[in-house]
């Protein structure tokens, strides 16, 4: 009944679904009501699961997505539409996964990081050459994110869930573009590392 | 043989449009979707900042209507008092010029002169008048102009002498020989050319009432330059006469040549004692 009822909501918003989200954006910091549904639908998806496969926790990522959804909301009224919607609503959630991971956890070492790029060197007799199942790669590649440090798990996610580009990275990061760079290729060596372990 | 990865092809297969290999496994990976109670809360502070929103709007467009309504009725209650003073002054200019253009006529007769200091001799109550009216000066304009309109009709005098009518002490005071209380006598509504001249003396005589002592003793010094009391003033002075004093009055004025003023006289007295018999040098001026 009540999954009715939120998608009864989300279907009236679609009526508004062919404006852009930076418009939806204004029209609801105008008091349209019906813009922010449609936005809504738009991006909870999305925004989600960045936050859970940052995360990993389901209670922080329910957490964090109505914070997040709360400061936008908030900050309605000072939007403008010359930054993309979505890089600003995702530079809000970003910043709460970072402060989160402050508080919480230690970065991983650089030590870490040079034993996967020496494992990626191997030769290829000592890499697994089987083929795996579609259901073991997924496996694997949940897992290799989840190990993945904090800053790069989230610049891989933001680029696979969001698919932001290098400079939206650098714009919702805070990173410079080479840093983002950085963290993207050692992302994948872990990534790559855990698919051929 | 072994299988090196080039780090920057594979990063550049990952920013391709289709994310390479890994956004195809990606892509596979359970699509969580947030639970409707995320939905039910994320939705409902959203309208609740809308209505929380429009709310201080209306309050501040409810305080702006009220303050700009505010100052239109302010405005408009001060135009409306400043046109009600200025119909007041322009009403009190008019009465002052009325009073100021009775005609005023010599006297060359020494009766005359005598009759005007037998007038311009205050007597006590002229004199106590000012002190116990003096407040009345405080009025504001609009209750004196009320007061300077046209006054009704005295009541009719007491039989008793001593006591004179309120609207003109020193006039209205009989003479000690006289019968009748003459200006106790109310003046007919038809009266009105008679009553209109008489009324302009009614009003000095309120506003010498009205005076402070020593304002009354400075213009009775000035009266007493002035060269004559006006022919308004002597008409009204003749109605208190009796019958026979008045006709003789008149009957003296038409021989100073004063026709007009005696023809008034006569018509005032024929109205005041209509059955009374006109000498015969008088019956030609009868109207």
């Amino acid at each position: 009944m009540l999954m009715t009822t939120s998608l009864d909501c989300l279907n009236l918003a679609s009526m508004g679904s062919e404006r852009t989200d930076e418009e939806l954006m204004l029209a609801y910091a105008g008091g349209d009501m019906i813009a922010f549904e449609t936005l809504y639908r738009r991006h909870r998806g999305t925004l989600y699961r960045f936050l859970l496969r940052s995360l990993r926790q389901r209670a922080d990522a329910d957490e964090l997505f109505q914070e997040t959804w709360s400061r936008a909301v908030a900050a309605r009224e000072r939007y403008r539409p010359e930054a993309k919607f979505s890089t600003w609503l995702l530079q809000i959630a970003h910043n709460l996964v970072i402060d989160r991971f402050r508080r919480s956890r230690p970065h991983a070492s650089a030590e870490e990081t040079d034993l996967l790029f020496s494992r990626l060197d191997a030769p290829e007799s000592e890499q697994p050459d089987r083929v795996l199942s579609e259901f073991e790669q997924r496996r694997r590649l949940q897992l290799a994110l989840e190990e993945l440090p904090e800053e790069q798990r989230v610049t891989f996610l933001l680029r696979m869930e969001n698919g932001l580009g290098l400079e939206e990275l650098s714009e919702v990061t805070g990173a410079g573009r080479e840093t983002v760079k950085s963290r993207l290729r050692y992302a994948l060596a872990r990534v790559r590392a855990r698919f051929e372990s | 043989m072994s299988t090196r990865r080039d780090p920057e092809q594979d990063l550049q297969q990952l920013l391709n449009a289709d994310r390479g290999d890994l956004g195809h496994i990606y892509d596979k990976l359970a699509r969580a979707e947030p639970p409707p109670r995320l939905d039910r809360i994320v939705l409902g502070e959203a309208a609740r900042a809308i209505r929380s929103q429009r709310q201080p709007r209306a309050q501040r467009w409810l305080v702006g209507f009220g303050s700009a309504a505010g100052i239109v009725l302010a405005a408009g209650i001060a135009w409306q008092v400043g046109q009600q003073m200025q119909r007041q002054d322009a009403a009190d200019t008019s009465s002052d010029s009325a009073r100021s253009v009775i005609p005023v006529q010599p006297i060359s007769a020494p009766a005359d002169v005598e009759r005007e200091a037998v007038y311009a001799q205050p007597s006590a109550e002229s004199v106590a008048a000012p002190q116990a009216a003096a407040p009345a000066k405080q009025e504001s304009a609009p209750m004196r102009a009320r007061q300077e309109k046209p006054r009704p009709a005295p009541p009719p005098a007491p039989p008793a002498p001593a006591s004179p009518p309120v609207p003109m002490p020193e006039l209205a005071k009989p003479k000690a020989d006289t019968a009748q209380p003459a200006a106790a006598e109310p003046f007919p509504a038809a009266e009105e050319s008679a009553a209109s001249a008489a009324g302009g003396i009614l009003r000095e005589q309120a506003d010498m009432a009205a005076e402070p002592a020593a304002v009354v003793e400075e213009k009775r010094a000035s009266a007493a330059k002035a060269p004559a009391p006006s022919a308004s003033m002597r008409l009204h002075r003749n109605i208190q006469l009796d019958p026979e004093a008045w006709l003789g009055e008149i009957i003296r004025l038409e021989e100073q040549g004063r026709h007009q003023e005696a023809i008034e006289n006569l018509r005032l007295f024929r109205r005041k004692y209509p059955d009374h018999d006109l000498p015969d040098v008088l019956r030609k001026l009868d109207p």
